[in-house]
């Protein structure tokens, strides 16, 4: 008798313990997040000079990992001024990639609706730079008592320019609704390499955004309306 | 438990994007790196090749009209801002108030070269030459020092006279 009470308080206490642990686990969905960046789309429509988007995804391997990548193509004009007079301008065209891992920093107790993270990524663009209008840096005033002296109306054009950089990037989503999630995320890019034209520089580059002259960090951002399918419920 | 704590290392993190993001100053707004170069004309003396000989009541023309304003000066330095786009060049150098006028044709070819953003190009002039039209009255020989003109105080033409 005490034996057969004691195998099934065991087993009431495992049955107890497993449902526990499947209750709580039961909001750990693993599972691919698919989505796109509402901020390129939204400057592309606001800015004439602008024209992008980028695909999101991420796959959660582990409670705290996930792997994730960006897929984008952009396409800007750069008008470079000085005062109110424009000096040059060059269209940038390219598309990118990175791909990297995110870790869970922070998660929202209750449901995990609520997330921070923070990961790195190894992203790859390639892009062509044309210049349109070239004025020449001029501080004599002689040429042109006003502005720039116009050099050419249609410059040159460089293809087959490439760079790649390593990103740290601070993320933040929170679930809407249906597995719809809404996030931001905020990178600063550290410029490995780069194929630059002669007689110019990568100004700008796709998914890098701003080369700053004498310094290799870039930063970006974007803000996702992301999709998750869940794949598997522990 | 699913409990994620916000993990130490978190606030750092943020502190040092942070930081970065303030201090990434950019030079980008000025132009201090470069400028387009100006031709600079030395008059020397014909006999003496090393003194330079002021002109006395220079005028310099093209089309008949002084060029940048430059009539009737006592120098010895001139400095000529050519243009971006032209190549040919027939100009008049004018002594004094004499109808002293010798036409000296100039060929240039005008480059670009990239400086910085904050620059962009600035304007060269690559393989200078110069040559009389015809006889000339006041001045004896020309000299071409270098056939690249950068943006220097150092003469890239001597006209002896």
């Amino acid at each position: 008798m005490n034996r057969i009470l004691s195998f099934i308080t065991k087993q009431v206490v495992l049955i107890c313990a497993l449902s526990v642990s499947l209750f709580t686990h039961s909001q750990t969905a693993y599972g691919l997040r698919v989505g796109a960046d509402l901020h390129r789309l939204a400057r592309t429509t606001l800015s004439d000079n602008y024209s992008g988007f980028e695909l999101i995804g991420d796959l959660r391997l582990k409670k705290k990992l996930m792997l994730s990548a960006e897929l984008g193509n952009e396409n800007f004009l750069d008008q470079e001024t000085l005062g109110d007079y424009l000096l040059y301008e060059t269209q940038y065209t390219g598309s990118y990639l990175k791909f990297g891992a995110d870790w869970m920093v922070y998660a929202q107790k209750t449901n995990e609706k609520n997330l921070v993270t923070a990961g790195f990524r190894y992203a790859v663009s390639t892009f062509s730079s044309d210049l349109g209008a070239v004025h020449v840096y001029d501080s004599s005033r002689l040429r042109e008592p006003e502005g720039f002296p116009l050099f050419t109306q249609d410059g040159e054009s460089f293809s087959g320019l490439n760079g790649s950089w390593i990103e740290g990037v601070l993320g933040f989503k929170t679930g809407l609704f249906n597995n719809l999630y809404l996030g931001a995320s905020l990178r600063l890019g550290f410029l490995v390499s780069e194929k630059s034209p002669d007689n110019f520089d990568n100004l700008w580059i796709p998914g890098f955004n701003k080369v700053t002259d004498g310094a290799r960090f870039g930063l970006n951002v974007n803000y996702t309306l992301s999709y998750f399918i869940p794949v598997l419920k522990k | 438990m699913n409990r994620t704590h916000l993990m130490p290392h978190t606030r750092q993190l943020l502190f040092a994007l942070l930081t970065l993001v303030l201090f990434s100053c950019e030079k980008d707004d000025i132009c201090v790196d470069g400028d387009s170069a100006i031709l600079v004309i030395e008059f020397r003396d014909a006999t003496d090749k090393e003194s330079l000989k002021p002109v006395s009541g220079l005028s310099v023309l093209l089309n008949d009209t002084p060029y940048q304003g430059i009539e009737n000066q006592s120098v010895s330095k001139l400095e000529l801002a050519l243009s971006a786009t032209q190549k040919n060049y027939i100009f008049h150098f004018v002594q004094g108030e004499s109808t002293l006028s010798d036409q000296l044709e100039m060929r240039v070819t005008p480059t670009i070269t990239y400086v910085s953003r904050a620059c962009g190009y600035v304007l060269e002039f690559e393989g200078l030459s110069i040559q009389p039209l015809d006889t000339l009255d006041w001045i004896s020989s020309t000299e071409v020092l270098t056939e690249t003109v950068t943006a220097t105080n150092e003469p890239h033409l001597v006209i002896y006279h």
